[in-house]
């Protein structure tokens, strides 16, 4: 959506924004006062459907100058050192530590702040010495982070497979209760050792992180990858030009039947939203001269040839539950068979048609965009009609088993990245095994990404990314926050009702 | 063959009835009384007095051809029906062949490791259990049994051999009459027959004050279970919720604290006795 100059008065004087957050805001600003028909080349019949909200471009700008999320291999660090730093290859966890905090503060992305960070056990392991030494300095490391990289889309990885320092990670995640780094367990059931996959369950319990994921099924799809932002696998070494979506719940609302919003309405909007990521990708690649002047391309860290992008959708209840009010149904989508074939029927509609269309500069992915179920990090009033991804409406999910298989069945069209998160009651503390059954039992049946966490705790995910429940009502109230992920958390809560999701408790 | 079984309630993902995560189904109906059972409404089958319809706020029962029909969507879950009950009883079961119970279990499959039976007493339905079982086992689940102990051994032992194993209850020795309501020592005869066999997933005790001898069946259970290390003792403090307002009356003050309770797990350590569980 386009700016006007007035957003920059109201920012400069926010009353509930810190100065780095008015910084980055009004940064933003900037990029969409242009106008995009003359920057990109975006046509009228582009620009409607942004106007009338069917096509969502995150606010991401109109002089695309950098990817969206860069996920660099940071063995190259390990290995090279960093020539454009001036730092050499580390020597001790001390020197590794310290090159890894300086490296991220140069990894831009759409948020300016590093998504991808590593995988955190993999490259610190092989420094560990002593481990009661060690733990205090992985600790504050990652609490460094927590301070400087305010954002919880910052995301580390660790396993498949158990190292010492996975432990320590683990340990000092739930001493730390910090949101930021979003972490996530690439989960192997033929790597990944029984002890370390129920350490991370617990660890899930009392931290609301490490999440799963489903490593071997993302290995097959995207290769060698990492997991980042919320829960979007990307290719390593490269990442993800843009990101932009279609609302299906508001698409919905121009529908006169079903068979009308697949056959015409859906590959209508597709086209011009595939056609405007085409023209966002060509002027980061042929005009921005990101990969020409980032040391990260030189130093092998990225290579563009690894690049691909998303295409997201969000609202796919709300868009199958007005189909089945057209189609004169009282159900709601999660708990109605018919339900779940509109929802089908509309996805593979629409995997036809990215996969119909030939996109620039897309090497590793043969040239097609990946699908992607987006969680609505936005402040709009439109995303109430939009619930995340292909979720179920808070309120409308049926029991725990039926609700793992209905959305498991979904999972297999976003290649790019998908996840579910699902709400325990206390007594799941006691019996990690049983929630460990649950998680492999979703990866068995197609599921790429799962993540739990207690009901009642302060840190909460939101759709993909941590927030503290206390700094949410803070900002609520007009105070300053640290986190601009807490910023999109109030707005994802007001709309969507994410602390109320159903708690999962058996006796 | 067209059998049904009356069920009380699914729960389709349980963490506390065995190992890792399991489906639980309460079968309806027990041939003991305990003092302190906690879903007493599980012991009679339903006489279809009728007393109960006119209680329901929600109009979930009613009466057709003088039998009560329970409408689970209309329900609040808010027990009523079983307050009122005169017969310790519900109207709230569901009567199932096995090709439903199965058509729940092959979708609850990928998330479960086996599935317990509880109740109620499930041995009371052991010829339909046992070719249940042996239907499920081929799913490549494992199947438990949650049992009061008192059965007739022989005359179940096709369900013994076809279930991997027993949670097994003694809730006293000298005591059991009455705590329970039975004269003889039939469940220590078979915890002892199934332990030969390896059939014993784990025993219990519910533990409360005054109306059990503790002393003497823990010691009866432990020394049964020294030979036994694979076999672990589940010691459960009894709980004043989940009790009636009669039973409450009658138990309530033999309610344990937590101190008190501590001091059994104590007993069984100087007794030389490790491998038991606590839980509170
Ligand atoms: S619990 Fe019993 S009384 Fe209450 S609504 Fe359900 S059937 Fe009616
Ligand atoms: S549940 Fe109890 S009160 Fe209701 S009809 Fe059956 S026996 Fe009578």
């Amino acid at each position: 959506m386009r700016s006007v100059l007035n957003d920059l008065t109201s920012t400069a004087s926010a009353i509930n924004m810190t100065y780095q957050q008015k910084l980055f805001s009004m940064a933003n600003i900037g990029e969409r006062l242009v106008d995009p028909r003359a920057s990109l080349g975006y046509t009228d019949e582009e620009m409607i459907y942004i106007e009338n909200n069917m096509i969502c471009d995150l606010n991401e700008g109109y002089l695309p100058y950098r990817p969206r999320y860069i996920v660099p291999d940071y063995e190259i660090f390990v290995k090279n050192g960093c020539d454009f730093l001036d730092i050499k290859p580390p020597t001790d966890i001390d020197t590794l530590l310290d090159g890894l905090l300086i490296l991220y503060s140069h990894v831009p992305s759409i948020t300016s702040f590093p998504v991808y960070i590593g995988r955190l056990d993999q490259l610190i392991d092989p420094f560990i010495r002593d481990e009661e030494s060690d733990y205090i300095k992985i600790k504050r490391f990652l609490n460094h982070i927590d301070k400087t990289i305010v954002d919880s889309f910052c995301h580390g990885n660790i396993g498949p497979v158990e190292t010492k320092a996975g432990h320590l990670i683990l340990k000092a995640v739930v001493e730390l209760q910090n949101p930021t780094p979003n972490l996530t367990l690439l989960y192997d059931a033929q790597l990944t050792s029984k002890d370390f996959a129920l350490e991370a369950v617990k660890t899930c319990l009392l931290a609301a992180k490490p999440s799963f994921s489903n490593q071997v099924m993302y290995q097959k799809d995207v290769g060698n990858h990492g997991i980042v932002s919320c829960y979007n696998a990307l290719p390593l070494a490269g990442g993800a030009y843009t990101l932009l979506r279609l609302r299906l719940g508001t698409m919905v609302k121009k529908a006169t039947s079903t068979k009308h919003f697949i056959d015409i309405i859906l590959p209508e909007v597709a086209q011009n939203m595939a056609s405007m990521m085409d023209k966002r990708i060509k002027f980061m690649v042929e005009e921005s001269n990101f990969f020409e002047t980032s040391f990260l391309t030189k130093e092998g860290f990225i290579n563009q040839d690894n690049f691909t992008a998303m295409f997201g959708i969000v609202g796919l209840a709300d868009a199958v539950n007005e189909l089945l009010k057209l189609e004169g149904i009282h159900e709601t989508f999660g708990q109605s068979e018919r339900g779940d074939d509109i929802g089908h029927n509309i996805l593979s509609k629409l995997e036809h048609i990215v996969g119909q269309h030939e996109a620039p500069y897309l090497k590793r992915t043969d040239g097609h965009y990946l699908l992607h179920a987006q969680v609505g990090a936005d402040l709009s009033p439109e995303d109430r009609d939009n619930t995340p991804a292909h979720r179920i409406k808070v309120g409308q999910e049926p029991i725990l088993p039926i609700h793992l298989a209905q959305s498991a069945s979904f999972h297999k069209y976003f290649k790019s990245g998908t996840g579910d998160l699902y709400a325990f009651d206390q007594t799941y503390l006691d019996h990690l095994e049983a929630l460990l059954d649950i998680i492999q039992g979703a990866f068995s049946e197609g599921y790429r990404y799962i993540t739990t966490y207690l009901q009642n705790s302060d840190l909460i995910r939101v759709t993909g990314y941590l927030v503290k429940r206390s700094d949410v009502e803070r900002f609520n109230n007009n105070q300053v926050v640290l986190r601009d992920t807490d910023i999109f958390g109030s707005g994802t809560n007001n709309n969507a009702n994410v602390f109320n999701r159903q708690t999962r408790t058996y006796e | 063959m067209n059998q049904k079984i009356l069920v009380n309630q699914i729960i389709p993902f349980s963490n506390v009835d065995g190992e890792g995560n399991r489906c639980s189904i309460f079968v309806q109906g027990c041939q003991l009384n305990c003092l302190y059972c906690h879903n007493s409404e599980t012991i009679q089958i339903c006489r279809h007095c009728g007393i109960c319809v006119e209680h329901c706020p929600s109009k979930a029962l009613s009466i057709h051809s003088g039998l009560v029909v329970y409408d689970e969507s209309q329900c609040t879950q808010c027990d009523r029906c079983i307050v009122v009950c005169p017969y310790q009883s519900t109207p709230k079961t569901n009567a199932f062949t096995k090709d439903d119970l199965m058509a729940k279990i092959v979708s609850y499959r990928p998330y479960i490791r086996g599935v317990t039976f509880s109740g109620g007493e499930p041995t009371l339905y052991a010829d339909f259990l046992t070719e249940l079982a042996q239907k499920i086992k081929k799913l490549g689940l494992t199947v438990y049994i949650d049992s009061n102990g008192f059965f007739d051994f022989d005359a179940i032992f096709p369900l013994i051999n076809a279930v991997d194993g027993f949670l097994l209850d003694i809730k006293a020795v000298d005591s059991i009459e009455h705590l329970c309501g039975v004269k003889d020592q039939t469940h220590l005869k078979n915890l002892e027959r199934l332990l030969e066999i390896d059939k014993v997933i784990e025993v219990r005790t519910v533990l409360l004050n005054k109306h059990m001898d503790q002393i003497n069946t823990l010691n009866q259970v432990a020394d049964r279970l020294e030979v036994y290390p694979q076999v672990p003792y589940r010691l459960i403090r009894a709980h004043i919720t989940g009790l009636k307002k009669e039973q409450e009356a009658l138990v309530g003050e033999a309610i344990m604290t937590v101190k008190e309770f501590l001091a059994y797990g104590n007993h069984l350590r100087q007794k030389g006795f490790h491998n038991f569980i606590l839980q509170k």
